[in-house]
């Protein structure tokens, strides 16, 4: 059972940030490749190496969580692995089947029923007609969307979609798995079926697995994979990956309010990484234009998957402040029973006397719930 | 379990065998992925639609209607013809469309798959395919319309052992549509050009094409292009055959044929190498 299926040795791949000149290279790469030319191992002008020198192996029952911030080249190593794009450098050999759940759907075609997609995508996925037949009940049963199943896919909702994209794509049982991001969407108790599904199938193939939320990389995945600006920041133990991204993430700037007619400065929320049921303060330093009475205040603390964990209010708390012209200093100080895990932040204000939001932003800065997530966030009520 | 997959950065012309294989191992995957897609676009493409598989049809109409106006106007003087002009344009007109979709279809069918083209691995050709067979679904059903007008104007299709050289001439029309089709891909999928471009080409193309008027009753310039239009025997020929008219030049007609079968295959190696590149570039 511990083969090795995929191997990746000294991988590299080059983008460039300029659509033009971007497109240029690509007529260039083309005319290369036809001519048997060697590919050029240096960078043109306005290209960064989107993945610089990626190695490392995947045997039969492991999981790879692969980490990293935006941009850091995650999807670009899983895109050379479905082999959809050429590395520029290195090799990788795969041995068996690869499914990839990219984007979930790709392909559907609006107009027509769920039931019709289900043939096509599984067809595009590389599964037979014969072998769609035979699976096709425990495919409808998996995505559990009811009569839904005869209505075109255009009047689905987005969870909907994914829960037909998943079901089909998990009953392709291919040897390795790529999975990127697909799971933010859905309802939770859809997820938790998932998480599931891919805990029995990683018993017969290895995964990748690319998350933002670590936590749910904690769940399932056996070691852990960190990319920085395109390297390879960590490989090895999974515990040390994530402590080595948090490391990353916790620098980002706290919000800046700036570019505003009435209102500038910054706010500060600490600490970023907390224990359960400890305080966590936030702190606005407002430099404001007018003076403003009884302004609402809203900060949320949002899960990975989007959903709205935990609310600070003005209203629900009976709190308001006057912002006065010039400095002021705005503190909150609130007691945080949230699971472990990563938190996004959405701040917004409100004058009193008017529904329409003063200021609103969604942080890029993220608060972590200290403690141990293993097995706590998903369980299967069946 | 298979052989290992290998991905690297070496030109794939490098290892022409395994090149080679790759090609056709992926042919006989994309038949039946072709036939879904086909049967998809085909199931979809007219369902929001009330006129429905009628606008299969409307194109050879209104070209031939345009042409036909315009004679009638006296704008255009086509001089003697021997047969009717309406059967006389539709013949033309409807193996010139065959070919107008062979030549866009292509191009089409990738840019709408870019979403799947970007997040899976599938075998591409399936895509060029279904785009073919969609585009020979639509001359079947036009082909019957130019039946039913032979039937209106009584003009029986007169049967004669030159007609069994009509299914090659369909198929040599597809193959020369596709060649141009595929060729253009990779380009028009990274830069817009191509795509706005086709359809004003194939307008000109068409004027310059003789098929709404017989190469032999005009002269000057047209002639001139005319001789040197690679579609002028692979119009005149099918349409000849089907109103029984002498056919210049067997030998021409089946140089060019084979010149756009050669034309194809290196077109869908240039399309297997730009893929990855093209995908690349298009991104998420």
């Amino acid at each position: 059972m511990s083969e090795t299926l995929l191997t990746v040795k000294g991988l590299k791949k080059r983008y460039c940030r300029d659509l033009k000149r971007s497109l240029a290279y690509g007529v260039e790469d083309i005319a290369r490749d036809c001519l048997g030319a060697k590919p050029r191992q240096d960078l043109r002008k306005g290209e960064f190496w989107a993945n610089d020198n990626i190695s490392f192996e995947l045997k039969r029952g492991e999981c790879l969580g692969l980490i990293g911030g935006n941009g850091a080249g995650k999807s670009t190593l899983l895109k050379q692995i479905a082999g959809l794009i050429k590395p520029d450098a290195g090799e990788i050999e795969i041995k068996g089947r690869v499914g990839a759940l990219i984007e979930l759907g790709a392909g559907f075609n609006p107009l027509l029923t769920g039931r019709e997609n289900i043939h096509i995508n599984a067809a595009v996925l590389g599964m037979g007609k014969r072998e769609v037949d035979h699976k096709l009940d425990e495919i409808l049963a998996f995505a559990d969307i009811g009569e839904f199943i005869d209505s075109p896919v255009q009047s689905y909702s987005s969870g909907m979609k994914v829960r037909l994209g998943f079901a089909i794509a998990a009953h392709l049982e291919p040897d390795i798995l790529l999975i990127d991001e697909v799971l933010a969407v859905g309802d939770a108790a859809f997820r938790a079926k998932c998480y599931a599904k891919l805990d029995q199938l990683r018993q017969k193939s290895a995964f990748i697995l690319v998350s933002h939320d670590v936590n749910g990389i904690g769940n399932i995945a056996t070691k852990g994979l960190v990319l920085q600006k395109g390297m390879q920041a960590h490989l090895g133990n999974l515990e040390q990956a994530i402590g080595i991204y948090k490391q990353t993430t916790k620098s980002q700037s706290p919000f800046k309010i700036k570019d505003h007619p009435i209102l500038s400065g910054e706010s500060r929320i600490s600490p970023l990484e907390i224990g359960r049921g400890n305080t966590c303060s936030l702190t606005l330093e407002l430099e404001s234009e007018q003076d403003i009475e009884t302004t609402r205040l809203r900060m949320k603390f949002l899960a990975s998957s989007g959903e709205t964990a935990a609310e600070w209010n003005s209203i629900l708390n009976d709190r308001y402040f006057d912002l006065k012209r010039g400095a002021n200093t705005l503190k909150l100080e609130f007691p945080l029973f949230l699971l472990p895990g990563q938190y996004d932040i959405d701040l917004s204000i409100t004058p009193e006397d008017s529904a329409k939001l003063l200021y609103h932003e969604r942080s890029t800065q993220t608060v972590s719930i200290l403690g141990n997530p293993a097995r706590t966030t998903y369980y299967q009520l069946s | 379990m298979d052989a290992a997959i290998r991905y690297n950065s070496e030109p794939p012309i490098r290892r022409p065998v395994a090149f080679a294989a790759a090609m056709l191992r992926d042919l006989k995957a994309a038949r039946e992925l072709a036939w879904r897609l086909f049967l998809r676009d085909l199931k979809a493409k007219y369902r929001a639609s009330i006129l429905g598989y009628i606008w299969v049809v409307l194109p050879p109409l209104v070209v031939t209607a345009t042409f036909m106006l315009l004679q009638n106007a006296k704008l255009m003087n086509v001089g003697e013809l021997p047969a009717p002009y309406a059967l006389y344009v539709l013949s033309g007109t409807t193996f010139w469309q065959l070919f107008a979709d062979a030549v866009q279809g292509p191009l089409k069918i990738v840019s709408q798959s870019k979403g799947m083209l970007v997040k899976i691995n599938f075998p591409r050709e399936s895509l060029i395919m279904a785009g073919a067979m969609d585009a020979l679904f639509t001359f079947a059903i036009r082909f019957i319309l130019l039946l039913a007008t032979f039937a209106y104007f009584e003009t029986s299709l007169p049967l004669h052992s030159g007609l069994v050289l009509l299914p090659l001439a369909v198929i040599g029309m597809l193959v020369a549509g596709l060649a141009i089709g595929v060729l253009v891909t990779p380009l028009g999928t990274l830069f817009q050009d191509f795509s706005q471009g086709l359809p004003l080409a194939l307008s000109l193309w068409l004027i310059a094409t003789p098929i709404a008027y017989p190469a032999s009753n005009v002269s000057g310039l047209i002639t001139r292009i005319n001789s040197l239009n690679p579609m002028t025997p692979l119009i005149e020929v099918p349409r000849n055959l089907l109103l029984s008219l002498p056919n210049p030049s067997y030998a021409t007609w089946g140089a060019i044929i084979a010149i756009a079968t050669a034309a194809s295959v290196a077109a869908w190696l240039l399309f297997r190498i730009s893929l990855p590149h093209i995908i690349a570039r298009i991104g998420s």
